[in-house]
This record gives C-alpha cells, structure tokens and sequence, in this order.
C-alpha cells in the first residue's frame, strides 16, 4: 500500500469567522474545500497518512487524496509535475499576442509618484516624439510579421503614453484607430482623461471603447498629485469628461492611486460618483491601486515596505493595503494579486481555479512600440534602451537578446517558485521589479502574497456565504461580489 | 477511521480540478492544434472581467490586468 503525506501544495487558510474552519485550496489541482480543525490538524501532524489511523472517514480520506491535498506521490514528484504544467501553461500563453501603441512619451500631467518620469531625463524635446504616420503602418505590418495568425492577435490594442489622448496628438490618434480599424481592430486607452473632449467621437464601443482614468481620491488630494502642467488642477474636468465619455457608451474604469495619505478620501470619492450617477452605468467601475516606491521594486522580495517615502507619499505593504481596504468596509475593488476573484470565480463557477505560469504578458506575448520604433514589453520599462525587446527596422524587426531574458521566465524555472505552493495563483510576481535583483529574474517576487492570500480567501469565502443560495442553485446568476 | 459524520466533514466548493491527464492533453493540443486553444476566448478581446481592466460592472483587480496581457488571461482553460 503506497505512503500517503500531505501533498507540498496544500494551502490553509484559517476561516476567521467560521468556528475553526479551513479553507483547503490546492496548488496544481485548484481544488478548494472547507474542512473542519480536525481534519486540518491531522493533515498537518507530519505523519504519513494512514486512512485507519485518520479521525475521519474513510469517504472524507478518499475526498481529500481525489483533491490533491493527500497525495502518493514523492516531493519530487510533485515538483516535477508542476514544472511540467508551468512549462505547457506558458507555451500556451506565448501563443497569444497582444499590442500597444506609446502615442508619444509626453504628459501633460507632473504626477509625483509617477514612474515614468525618470525618462524625462532625455530632456523635453525627446519626450515630445510622436508616431508618424509612416511609423503606425510600420508598426501594423510589423504585429502580422510577429504573429502571423489573426486568431492569436489580441483584438483590442491598448493606447498609452506619456499621455496618449493628448489634444494637440488627435490627428495622429485618429490615423492610429482608423488604420486599426480597417484590420479589424478595436482600441483601449489610459489616459488621465484631461482633454478628453478632443476625442469624444472616437469614443464609442466601435472605436476607443475603454479607457482607464486614474483619479486620485477627492477633489482636494487629486489636485494635490494629479498636476497638469499649466493649469494645476484637473479634477474637476477630469470628472465632467468621464460623464460624456459614458454617455458614449465607453466602457470606464477609474484606477485610485492610493497610499496611506489619500486612503481616507476613498469613501468620499465613492459617494461622489454616486451622486453623479456614474455608478448606475454599467459600463463604469472603479478600483484601488497601491502605490509603492522604488526600493520595494529594487528588493522585489516579500519585505514589501518600501523604507524611502518618496515626495510625501505614506506607502502601504501590499497587507496593509488590503486589511485595510476590508476593515473599511467600503466594498471598494484593491489589488490583490486577483486572488479574490480567481478564487470565488472558481466557487461561483463550480471550476478549477485558474491558474497561469507566467504573472504578465512581457513574459509572453506583450508587445510595445514606441514613437521612436522601438519594441518593449513591459509598460514599465518603456524608455529604457537596456529593456528594449527589438526595434521595428525599416522592413523587418530586428530582435535583441533582451527577449529571451523577460519571455524565459515562468514559476516552474523559477526554483522558489517551483517548490512554492502559491505559484499558480501568484504567478511569481513582477518581472520588471526584478531587473535590478543581484540573482537576476529567475526569482520570486513575493511582495507578502502568502499574508493577502488569507485576507482575500477569507473574503472570498466570506462573499461565497453571503451568495450561497444562489451559487448552489444551477440557472441562477452566481458570480456576484 | 470514523464513520463520516451527518454533516460532511470536508465541503468541496469547486470541480474541475486539474490533472496529469489534463495536463497531458494540453501538451497534446499545443502540439497539433494550437489553433484550437484560441477558441470562445472572450478575454481575448478585452472584455474578459479577470483579464481587463474595463470589465463594466465586476472591475477587475488584477494587478497583472492591464488589458494588452492575453497571456495572463484567466479565462484561458486548459482546452
């Protein structure tokens, strides 16, 4: 008879408000089960497993080993089956390509946390390059030369800058979309949603159909680190464009920036966008963004604290930005990794959680062009010449060695990543915060996801109670936070 | 062993699960019909409400959301 232990990829997650419970959630099954203390602390004890020792029955003993959370095979074994499902995961996710367009590095807005600044070192002049004409179909010939199969090309290109809906930059824009839309294409934007009223016929579910807006909290802290150059603030425009741009029928996502500084501020925000009636459109969303600062990119460890406050912002470790978005009892959207939703989707939906092997698309099909021609693949990183993935060349790209080094990188090559029993979920973390790391990007970029896990399957768990009856009830709508 | 209780003792939430069968028949597929993976991908077009950020009235929370990511796509399934 094999040796039972309890497999490496086992997750506890204590139930706070259920009487001792736990919440199983396993690593490379995506099983998730609620168990009681009993069978958790036998799990546990170290011992193998022998189901005529177990406090429990033999049923439950058969549950547990079906899920994955009892397992026959060795440690290695395991490791070598996850390596194997990161590796066929990322293939997967290589075949899929996706684009985005830097309309130009300029902004009209001087942000203080924003991470982009660094490239103004360049001077202004440099900033204020723009696409030509010449360079989008350049760039549209060179997304067929990438991928040639329209099937794996993502159909919505992404706009971004600097600030790519610029006023003075509507003729170009305008070229961009209309060009993309001829292939079929549709557009997103992020934009800080100033001179918005420059595109508004372009705004529509046909042409530029979402944007993200970033909004700062109210009024007094938007203005605050929200600053457009020659006018100062830019709140109280920002929020008249969002209306007419909903009007459109665009979809809208506002991302609030938010560190410890502006946090209170989140709940007077929420209810201006309820007086305005932007929540009773469907087609409107907002969410919480940490900031953070450029230590805790530099370290990329699960010492997430960023030591250096940068221009007087209050940064929040990635816990402490969900404790306290939950102990807010706002009911406001914040970053956490996903892992609320990749847990009660797979709840509500009765499914596997989804799992994936790589944490973002540089490091599989994301491609970036600049107004200079150069290709990048992640958005942080753009203007950085010792991140470029290639250039657009006259007629054909030139590739450079950079490539290998973001596209390579998945959680079963990444050795901690690898044995880590949230790799699947977590993804390993952002590449880009890793470049400067002295072991290189082979490592894991935990930023505390073990301490948001818990808050956010207590959440989950907590949001599957409150919609029981209607998850458990085939025919019913079923995912709804 | 003890007879299962009245009440369970483990409660499963979800199915599903992943395998060395479904795994292997990913592998299988991304070698001769990659095309097929392609398929019903929702996501892919930027209305996925995991895999954008402008997913209407469920946002998205992902800090790996940011809508030129197919890759990360979590509606992506196995086949």
């Amino acid at each position: 008879m094999a040796n039972h232990r309890l497999s490496s990829y086992t997750i506890f997650t204590e139930l706070t408000d259920s009487d001792g419970k736990y919440l199983l959630t396993h690593g490379y099954t995506g099983a998730i089960d609620v168990a009681s203390k009993d069978i958790a602390d036998y799990l546990r004890s170290g011992a193998i497993l022998d189901p005529a020792q177990a406090p429990f029955s033999e049923k439950t003993f058969q549950s547990l080993s079906g899920r994955g959370y009892i397992t026959d095979k060795s440690e290695d074994e395991e490791y070598n089956f996850v390596r194997r499902m990161a590796e066929a995961f990322h293939k997967r996710s290589k075949l899929f390509k996706g684009f985005m367009f830097v309309v130009t590095y300029n902004c009209n807005f001087r942000c203080p946390y924003c991470y982009e600044s660094g490239i103004s070192k360049d001077g202004r002049h440099w900033t204020k390059q723009v696409f030509t004409k010449e360079m989008v179909d350049r760039a549209y010939a060179a997304m067929e030369e990438i991928e040639p199969v329209r099937e794996f090309r993502g159909r919505t290109i992404t706009l971004y800058g600097g600030e790519p809906l610029l006023a003075e930059n509507r003729e170009i824009v305008e070229y961009i979309v209309s060009q993309g839309k001829e292939r079929g294409y549709t557009f997103g934007a992020i934009t800080n949603g100033y001179d918005l009223e420059s595109y508004l016929d372009l705004l529509n579910p046909e042409t530029i159909k979402q944007l993200q807006i970033t909004v700062d909290g109210r009024k007094e802290w938007h203005d605050r680190r929200r600053i457009h150059y020659k006018t100062g603030a830019s709140f109280d425009k920002i929020m008249e464009n969002i209306g007419k741009a909903l009007a459109n029928g665009v979809n809208i996502s506002i991302r609030i920036n938010t560190d410890a500084n502006n946090f209170g501020s989140l709940a007077e925000l929420k209810e201006l966008f309820t007086t305005l009636g932007y929540t009773e459109y469907k087609n409107f969303s907002f969410h919480s963004a940490r900031l953070f600062g450029d230590d805790e990119e530099l370290t990329g460890g699960s010492e997430a604290k960023s030591a250096t406050p940068k221009r007087n912002m209050n940064f929040f470790t990635p816990k402490e930005f969900n404790e306290k978005h939950k102990e807010s009892g706002l009911g406001i959207t914040c970053q956490d990794n996903g892992i609320f939703n990749k847990l009660y989707s797979a709840i509500g939906k009765k499914t596997s959680i989804s799992f994936n092997s790589v944490y973002c698309g540089v490091q599989a099909g994301a491609y970036i062009f600049d107004p200079y021609g150069d290709i990048y693949g992640c958005w942080e990183t753009i203007g950085k010449k010792e991140y470029m993935l290639g250039s657009l060349g006259n007629e054909k790209i030139e590739w450079l060695d950079q490539m290998d080094i973001w596209r390579n990188r998945n959680i079963g090559n990444t050795p901690q990543c690898s044995k880590c029993k949230y790799a699947f979920i977590c993804c390993g973390g952002c590449t880009a915060k890793l470049l400067r790391h002295p072991n290189g990007v082979l490592e894991a970029n935990c930023s505390q996801f073990p301490e948001v896990f818990a808050i956010s399957a207590n959440r989950a768990y907590a949001s599957y109670l409150a919609n029981k009856d209607k998850i458990d009830t085939p025919d019913k709508p079923s995912v709804k936070q | 062993m003890k007879q299962e209780k009245t009440r369970p003792e483990l409660l499963s939430l979800n199915d599903g699960l992943y395998s060395a069968y479904t795994v292997q028949e990913l592998e299988q597929r991304l070698e001769t019909d990659p095309l097929l993976l392609s398929a019903g991908l929702s996501s892919f077009d930027g209305d996925c409400k995991f895999c954008s950020p402008f997913s209407g009235d469920e946002p998205c929370d992902l800090q790996i959301c940011e809508p030129y990511c197919p890759g990360v796509c979590l509606e992506l399934t196995l086949l």
